[in-house]
């Protein structure tokens, strides 16, 4: 098949493994030599530290220097976060009390890693005062408080009188759902460089989603300027002010980040090693520590309440999430954003309940709040349309919502029907063999699905456009590539918005002096950045054609410069003359470079409201005897605006998806109940997906026009398909099985144990498969 | 990782004495052949060695696979890709090949010999992460994961001192074989143990691991060619590849000319603390039709003496349902055959 | 000790710490980063690197040990000619975040090379030792296969830069 795609800005040196991400950066690199931190972990969750030992530690050949919060640098007091993670509540290493199990003690410098590492083994460490954690929301229930931010959206909504709608509605449904808190498992592990500079200031390399959220935290926490905190950072927000401060962030690429990279303890740790310690130091961390030293998603149980009316229309929404956060930090999965925007609906009522458990403060993942959520609801959806024997595709098509339910606004654009429509005909719905059906080897078979709804905002962000002389352009905006292809997104738009050939454009993205860029979180990214590209090529072009008709001896001498227009690197007048943009630009005066915020077009869709939807589908096959569900077939139709880059776009898709299909299947990590440890701290026992799970998938795009509400007629994709698989294969199991399932992962405990609506024993299970089996012949004895 | 000296074995009797030697001084001495356990166990600090004797050297001499009078015999340092790719494996013993390919990872087969992996370790978290309580690691010092998280661990062949569970697959599949190993004593001399008498209960003593004597080297592994019409192995696992087992059934299978059983081998993997031969069910199946009746009741034999707690009581009706799943495959082939 | 190795064609002399594993050895002593630490106890594959043409785990190997010639993403390809493999995962947008990629690669051609890239379900397997968290698994599939039918697409790529 011909690929006529682009291929993406860094592929070549992803493929040849020249990309270089933090723990490959040497010296050479840097400018500096560094020697190497490893860190010491508490393996008690409650409790203050009584003695360090560090004796065997230190007479290890090469280490350095050992610190503990004995002799770390005090930190200032880092304020509210937008990343509301754990650093925003406790700083490590500042005193001798221990939170929660994972914790950082210690921070062992060494000339080599094998001493480090060796040296981190040997330091021990004792512990008084230690109490049993809580560290679950069935131990924790007398904890939970009401909040009223959940994450970035509010705690709290009501639209009318959902609990009396609900009593009085035809069909109800009240059941829990549950989902266990896992981690994101990227395949970096974490590290970061960090040298104290002559004039005060810090030079950090580190992984980081958000340049300046990440240099916000450090120099709240040594003081490096930043000291009004949010104030400041709102500034450089608003402003795009590109002014550098004392923390000077090199963000190199993250291999994976889905969350957990912003303001990260270990990337502290390397600041605070460095100063003490007097030399520049290199953190490494192991994996067994990225369970701890990262955030992760807390645990979350919902009860959910939906009411139906007599004509099969949702009356009441009640949901009442109660969410696990960690120890320290204000993160709270926002489990509330999506339900009540997802179908149209009388009345709802959203209460988040929080406990806050001795465990390491929880954070942002894909699909933050919005994925558990998600699950709830589509298992819901499909609960009522089985109580009303209607098929649950045409149950979710009856409660479509027109507007958006939540404030009565216009969509900007929706084509979920048509996601319906064309997710439903690839995955044949209409024709699908009836669930519990055996297939050709004697497996269940099963068919489900749900819609998945993303709510991809934009925010502030700038970018600098300078044409150069010879008709390239560098486009500078401190953007962070994660993997989801946004460089080559950013470079596209750049290139549209100039009229350039692609190869034309140079990207520059990887230090905190360009200009302020909005993060690569919740799906908001490229929309944000591109449109401060957009305008700042807006303004250039403006700038030179206004210049350029006045130029006597130039083609375009007194042309209207709104005839005007740049395509492929050169200059196109209202005739259709055409003089190559180097040409012109030989002429112009000084460098024609432009710095943009975004403010023209931001806020312009306010009166719409704006959502990307899509429609999962999939097929699972399920061994009656052993519950082993294998997912075969998966797919999706998302409307998502307009797609910048179809490679990228469509690989980050099919990887959410494969996402939302380990949440189903097999990713949790589990807590020892009585230590608050993580149990299974590594790669081969915290599961995710390997390339076997991968089912056969297919997904499109629905052609959508959003540019009534931005010019760039983006919408968010990132976690469009990363929320509809769970209840989409929790359905199918349902009906391949008649087991119902309201537990993430889908475990095979529950697989087995939870009873069916059908006919189900083991007996007849066996019974069946003998019923199956060609019938005995004799046969020869070899 | 702690410090040691690495040496080279020249020979198999040179590589046994050098441990046996050591081992009159109070030194840790270990073997290391593909390194896949015995690394990995280094970095977490559990095998803390004084010397490690890196027996790849030995490979040209000891990676054959050969039929001999006795049986398929298979050398020690043949690694597990090798040994599954043989098609003296794929002809004769579907059930080693099925356990090996469904084991670990590619690149780990391709360096992991066999006889090193007849001696992986549990997967036990509390084991593995240096919990101060596990007898395994400290004798006496308890077992947190019988209070802990054991959804991983053994039902049976455990004991009040350890729940661990064997993590292994291949020496599933030949127990059912009813293979044996041949050993190299430091002292010269050489003896045959049979597969499901090399690990041990752990008993009071989890501690101990194996029947074999310090310095003990396993040198081939040795599968009777008995006739099976149907050899396989099922394992349950959670994800589709690159996992351990949570259940898994290693069946030989004989039916006689009226379709009833005549010889049948059962063995469990992921749900004991060794590889788990299944005599009760074994003898209970003999010369009986292969039915739903029967297969039940075989299945709930296999479980005499199963220990479970919360965490662990679905492993009970999950190995049932492994074992009948097991038979009916294998069943279902022999009828083919 | 001292220990000689050929590492992607040239020799190369070392004094070793017996400790030094083989994915330790190539990136702090001989700076090929390209081999990358996802574990470092055989649970991802990122480091996978050939030995004498077969795909091993760097991490769970001592560079002291080491009995073969050693071959990583370093050494598959020269200069600006891509290895067809790499063009096939680079046409076909086989990454995402690009850590695991080097590892990928290296495993798909040893993966071709053992005969088991016959059918999509053999390669999916085969591949299964190297994870992907981004979940590019079916691009990756797809870079597969279309190097096993010679398709690497490269003609039609508009390369966006190099």
């Amino acid at each position: 098949m011909k690929n006529t795609k682009r291929v993406r800005v860094e592929g070549r040196s992803k493929v040849t493994g020249k990309r270089i991400y933090v723990d490959d950066l040497r010296p050479e690199d840097t400018g500096f030599d560094f020697d190497i931190a490893v860190p010491v972990t508490s393996r008690c969750a409650v409790g203050k530290i009584s003695a360090i030992d560090t004796s065997a530690a230190t007479h290890v050949p090469g280490v350095k220097f050992i610190m503990t919060y004995q002799n770390a640098p005090k930190l200032k007091k880092v304020g509210p976060l937008i990343s509301m993670v754990e650093v925003g509540g406790l700083l490590p290493l500042q005193d001798n009390r221990i939170h929660y199990f994972g914790q950082c003690v210690a921070v062992v410098v060494a000339d080599n890693l094998l001493a480090a590492q060796e040296a981190a083994r040997l330091v021990k460490v004792s512990y008084t005062d230690t109490q049993t954690p809580i560290v679950t929301l069935a131990q924790a229930q007398s904890r939970l408080r009401k909040v009223k931010r959940a994450g970035i959206a509010l705690g709290k909504l009501t639209k009318g009188d959902a609990k009396r709608e609900y009593e009085a509605a035809a069909v109800q449904l009240d059941e829990t759902y549950h989902c266990a808190p896992h981690h994101h498992n990227a395949i970096e592990i974490g590290t970061a460089i960090a040298n104290w500079d002559d004039d005060g200031g810090v030079t950090v390399y580190a992984a980081t989603q958000w340049h300046h959220l990440e240099s916000l935290g450090i120099a709240q926490a040594f003081g490096l300027g930043f000291n009004q905190q949010l104030f400041d950072f709102a500034i450089r927000m608003l402003v795009g002010r590109a002014k550098e401060g004392k923390v000077r962030l090199n963000n190199m690429m993250s291999g994976g980040a889905f969350g957990r990279n912003l303001n990260m303890i270990h990337v502290l740790l390397a600041a605070m090693a460095a100063k003490q310690h007097g030399k520049a130091v290199k953190i490494v961390l192991s994996r067994a520590q990225t369970y701890t030293m990262y955030a992760y998603r807390g645990e979350v149980n919902q009860r959910l309440r939906v009411g139906v009316d007599a004509q099969q229309h949702l009356s009441a929404i009640v949901q009442e999430p109660q969410v696990a956060i960690g120890a320290a930090g204000d993160f709270v999965e926002p489990v509330g954003e999506a339900p009540m925007q997802l179908y149209a609906h009388k009345s709802h009522f959203l209460q988040h309940r929080v406990a806050r458990l001795d465990l390491k403060g929880t954070g942002w993942m894909r699909g933050p709040g919005i994925s558990s959520a998600i699950f709830a609801v589509e298992s819901a959806m499909d609960e009522l349309a089985h109580k009303q024997g209607l098929d649950p595709l045409e149950f979710r098509r009856i409660n479509h919502a027109d507007v958006n339910p939540e404030n009565g606004k216009p969509w900007a654009s929706k084509s979920l029907l048509a996601c319906y429509d064309q997710g439903a005909t690839m995955i044949g719905w209409q024709t699908r063999p009836q669930g519990g059906s055996y297939d050709a080897q004697g497996q269940l078979i099963g068919y489900g699905m749900a819609t998945s709804f993303d709510l991809g905002r934009q925010f502030p962000a700038s970018a600098r456009v300078t044409l150069n002389p010879d008709g390239t352009a560098t486009v500078a905006v401190a953007a962070a590539e994660i993997g989801q292809g946004i460089m080559s997104a950013l470079t596209t738009i750049a290139a549209e918005s100039l009229g350039l050939p692609h190869k034309r454009i140079t990207l520059q993205t990887q230090h905190t002096k360009l200009p302020y860029a909005a993060g690569s979180i919740g799906s908001t990214g490229t929309f944000s950045n591109g449109s401060a590209i957009y305008e700042a090529a807006l303004a250039i072009k403006a700038r030179l054609f206004k210049w350029l008709v006045k130029q006597k001896d130039v083609t375009f001498y007194k042309h209207d410069p709104s005839t005007l227009h740049i395509d492929n690197g050169e200059v196109v007048g209202g005739d259709g003359q055409r003089v190559p943009l180097e040409t012109i630009l030989a002429y112009y005066p000084k460098p024609l470079s432009h710095h943009a915020k975004t403010g023209r077009t931001f806020g312009m869709g306010s009166k719409f409201a704006k959502a990307s939807f899509g429609a999962i589908f999939t097929g699972v096959a399920v061994d009656p005897l052993t519950m082993v569900m294998k997912v075969k077939r998966m797919v999706g139709a998302f409307a998502c605006g307009r797609i910048i880059e179809p490679l990228p776009a469509c690989n980050q898709i099919l990887g959410g998806m494969v996402w939302g299909m380990g949440q189903a299947l097999f990713e949790e990590t589990r807590l020892d109940p009585n230590e608050g440890s993580w149990v299974n701290d590594s790669l081969a026992e915290a599961l995710v997906s390997t390339n076997a799970d991968t089912p056969e998938m297919d997904m499109v795009f629905v052609e959508e026009d959003d540019t009534v509400a931005h010019p760039l007629g983006m919408k968010g994709l990132a976690e469009v398909g990363l929320v509809g698989p769970a209840p989409a294969i929790a359905n199918a199991f349902y009906d391949a099985t008649g087991k119902r399932l309201r537990k993430l992962p889908l475990l095979l405990e529950d697989r087995l144990t939870t009873p069916s609506d059908r006919k189900d024993s083991l007996a007849s299970a066996v019974a069946a498969e003998f019923a199956r089996l060609p019938v005995p012949t004799p046969v020869e004895v070899v | 990782m702690k410090p040691f000296v690495l040496e080279q074995a020249s020979s198999v009797t040179d590589a046994v004495s050098q441990v046996g030697e050591a081992a009159t001084r109070s030194q840790t001495t270990v073997y290391c052949a593909g390194g896949t356990t015995m690394i990995d166990l280094m970095k977490l600090g559990i095998a803390e060695p004084n010397t490690v004797i890196d027996l790849l050297a030995l490979k040209p001499e000891l990676d054959q696979i050969r039929m001999t009078d006795a049986g398929l015999e298979i050398d020690a340092l043949a690694t597990m890709a090798e040994v599954a790719a043989h098609p003296l494996i794929n002809t004769h013993f579907q059930a080693v090949a099925d356990s090996l390919n469904l084991a670990a990872s590619a690149q780990i087969r391709n360096a992991a010999t066999v006889g090193g992996n007849l001696l992986q370790r549990t997967r036990c978290a509390y084991f593995r992460d240096g919990h101060e309580s596990c007898n395994k690691r400290k004798p006496g010092s308890g077992c947190a994961a019988q209070q802990g998280d054991s959804r991983g661990l053994a039902i049976l062949g455990t004991s009040k001192a350890c729940i661990a569970n064997y993590p292994g697959d291949f020496a599933v599949a030949l127990v059912s074989l009813d293979a044996s190993v041949k050993l190299q004593h430091p002292n010269g001399t050489t003896r045959q143990l049979n597969v499901s008498n090399l690990h041990r209960l752990p008993e009071d003593q989890p501690d101990q691991e194996t029947n074999l004597a310090p310095g003990e080297l396993i040198t081939s592994i040795l599968i009777p060619d008995m006739p099976w019409q149907a050899s396989r192995y099922v394992k349950v696992r959670d994800r589709t590849s690159y996992a351990f087992a949570l259940a898994s059934v290693a069946v030989a299978l004989n039916l006689d000319a009226r379709g009833h059983i005549q010889d049948v081998r059962l063995a469990l993997g992921g749900l004991a603390s060794k590889p788990w031969h299944c005599h009760n069910a074994e003898e209970y199946l003999k010369g009986k039709a292969l039915n739903d009746v029967n297969v039940l009741e075989a299945a709930q034999l296999c479980f005499h003496g199963a220990k479970v707690d919360e965490h662990r009581a679905f492993k009970l009706e999950l190995g049932q349902r492994t074992v009948i799943r097991g038979l009916v495959e294998a069943y279902r082939h022999a009828q083919a055959a | 000790m001292k220990k000689t190795f050929v590492i992607n064609q040239t020799e190369h002399t070392l004094e070793l710490d017996p400790r030094m594993t083989l994915l330790d050895l190539l990136r702090e002593d001989l700076n090929l980063i390209g081999t990358r630490k996802g574990c470092d106890f055989g649970h991802c594959g990122a480091c996978t690197v050939h030995i004498d043409g077969k795909r091993v785990l760097s991490c769970l190997k001592l560079a002291a040990t080491v009995d073969g010639e050693v071959t990583t993403i370093e050494g598959i390809s020269q200069d600006s000619h891509l290895h067809p493999m790499q063009e096939a995962f680079l046409v076909h947008d086989g990454y995402q975040c690009g850590y695991c990629t080097s590892g990928q690669i290296m495993s798909a051609i040893a993966c071709v090379n053992e005969g088991k890239a016959t059918t999509r379900e053999d390669i999916k397997e085969a591949m299964s030792g190297n994870l992907c968290r981004c979940s590019a698994y079916t691009n990756i599939v797809a870079a597969i296969e279309s190097y096993c039918n010679n398709h690497t697409d490269k003609q039609v790529a508009e390369q966006v830069a190099s």
